[in-house]
Formats: C-alpha cells, sequence, structure tokens
C-alpha cells in the first residue's frame, strides 16, 4: 500500500448537470482496485489554460488516497475510457510527507516581487534583462526613438545650410534673404518627401 | 558573485524563496507561485531570475511540468 494523489479534470457540463455522479465514475473505480480514499472533494473549477479535448473548462476533483501498488496500471486503463474524465494525473506522495490537512494549497509566494525589484535596481544592471517590467519598455523603444532621431533633427539640419547658402551665393540684401529663408525649408522637405 | 552577496547581505535572507518558506516539496497545485516564477509567455524562469537554490528549482521544474499537462498553466500561451 501507498498513498496517492489523484487529481481528476472532469467535463465541467457534466460536473454541474450533476457532481455526484461524476465524481461517483472515478471514486467507483478508485474503490474498484481497493483504494481507501482519505481526503477527497472538489478542487476548483476554472478555465483552462488551454483546451482539453475541446473543453474549454474543466471541473477539477483532488483525491489522497491508499491503494495497491500494482492496483495504479489498473486504475489508469479504466479511468482512461471514461469521457467525463478529461485527464488524470495520479502521483505517488513522497513517504515523508503527510497528507495536507485541506485540499487548498499553500501559497509560498504571495507577492514579495516588489523587494526584489529594489534590489535590481541598486546593483545589477546587467540582470536588468531578466525583468518583468523592462520588457513593456523595450517595445515601445523603437517607436519612441525611430521618430524623434529620424524625422526631427534631419529636416533641420538640411534647412539651415540652404538658408546659409542662398543669401551667400546671390550676395542678396538682408530683404531678399529673409524672403528666400522662408520658401528654402518648403522646398528641402518636398524635395526630402518627393 | 559580487551582485549577489551584495543583494544578500542588503536584505539579510536566505536566497530562495522556498527554502525561507520551509516547503519541503514545491507543490504543483499552487498555481499562483508557479506562475509568479514563470514569464508571461509561460516559459520558466531562469535560477538566476527566479533565486532558486537547486534542490527547489528541480522540484519547481517538475511541478511547472505537472501543472502544464493538467491544464493549470499553459505549455505556450499565445
Amino acid at each position: 500500500m501507498r498513498t496517492y494523489e489523484g487529481m481528476f479534470l472532469l467535463d465541467s457540463a457534466e460536473a454541474v448537470k450533476d457532481w455526484d455522479a461524476t465524481v461517483g465514475v472515478v471514486t467507483g473505480i478508485l474503490e474498484r482496485y481497493g483504494a481507501e480514499l482519505q481526503l477527497n472533494g472538489k478542487w476548483d473549477e476554472r478555465k483552462l489554460a488551454y483546451p482539453v479535448k475541446k473543453h474549454k473548462r474543466g471541473s477539477y476533483y483532488l483525491a489522497y488516497f491508499n491503494a495497491p501498488t500494482d492496483s495504479i496500471v489498473k486504475m489508469r486503463d479504466d479511468l482512461q475510457l471514461k469521457e467525463e474524465i478529461l485527464r488524470f494525473l495520479i502521483l505517488a506522495m513522497p513517504e515523508d510527507i503527510p497528507i495536507p490537512a485541506t485540499l487548498d494549497y499553500k501559497v509560498v509566494i504571495e507577492d514579495d516581487d516588489d523587494d526584489r525589484r529594489g534590489g535590481g535596481g541598486g546593483g545589477g544592471g546587467g540582470r536588468g534583462g531578466f525583468r518583468r517590467e523592462r520588457r513593456p519598455e523595450r517595445s515601445d523603444r523603437p517607436e519612441r526613438s525611430a521618430p524623434s532621431s529620424g524625422d526631427a533633427p534631419a529636416p533641420a539640419a538640411d534647412a539651415a545650410p540652404a538658408a546659409d547658402a542662398a543669401p551667400a551665393a546671390d550676395a542678396a540684401p538682408a530683404a531678399d534673404a529673409a524672403k528666400s529663408d522662408a520658401p528654402a525649408p518648403a522646398a528641402a522637405n518636398e524635395g526630402e518627401s518627393a | 558573485m559580487a551582485y549577489e552577496k551584495r543583494g544578500f547581505k542588503k536584505y539579510g535572507k536566505g536566497r530562495c524563496r522556498f527554502c525561507r518558506a520551509k516547503v519541503k516539496m514545491v507543490d504543483w497545485k499552487d498555481v499562483q507561485t508557479l506562475s509568479r516564477l514563470s514569464t508571461g509567455q509561460g516559459k520558466m524562469f531562469s535560477r538566476k531570475r527566479s533565486g532558486n537554490c537547486a534542490r527547489h528549482q528541480r522540484q519547481f521544474k517538475v511541478a511547472i511540468k505537472y501543472a502544464r499537462f493538467m491544464a493549470l498553466m499553459p505549455y505556450v500561451a499565445r
């Protein structure tokens, strides 16, 4: 005999209709092969991380049970044939770990990301790349830098020599130079866009 | 490494979260913890990123695989 932990992913539609009957399918199989159910019950009903047999939602039934070691293979064979059981996972409990008191799992990491964030800011520039909150910045950067560095300085640089060259070449009075200043950047822009 | 030593001193606690919480075995049903140790895409964090010790990182590796099989965690998120 060993202690096993079995989780069964059940068809949510069937489970909502008749939970006892759906679970009865599982427990019936377990008990047929000599399992003694310990702690067992509904674990959760949630949206699946990916569709399983075209189901998007599923109900989880969790059971801890003692069973003869050679019965597990037979249980698996039978469980596989049932349509209400979408998936199941039977694991032998490590012998030094007792059956938990409740079905609820203990959350190890509640929300301690903040203290790690502070540590990263202090010293590890090289490690910054691993941080989650850096990622949005990275995708933003090309969008932000492309218009600012590409467009804004370039016309100014083009316009300035044009404005300077126009009065110098013509040796025109200041009034004419001012006039020629105005069309010159416009012409430069047109030349660029064309 | 120099950086890790510095961080260690500054916060004055063990590196591994699971060691700190005195976890014997990483629970594969604890989706909240598993998702905190994986990227938005569902990839595991490296030891360097997660700060896990070798033993708990190995347990986490197995745990996330069980969780993926039971559709608690994604194999790959879109």
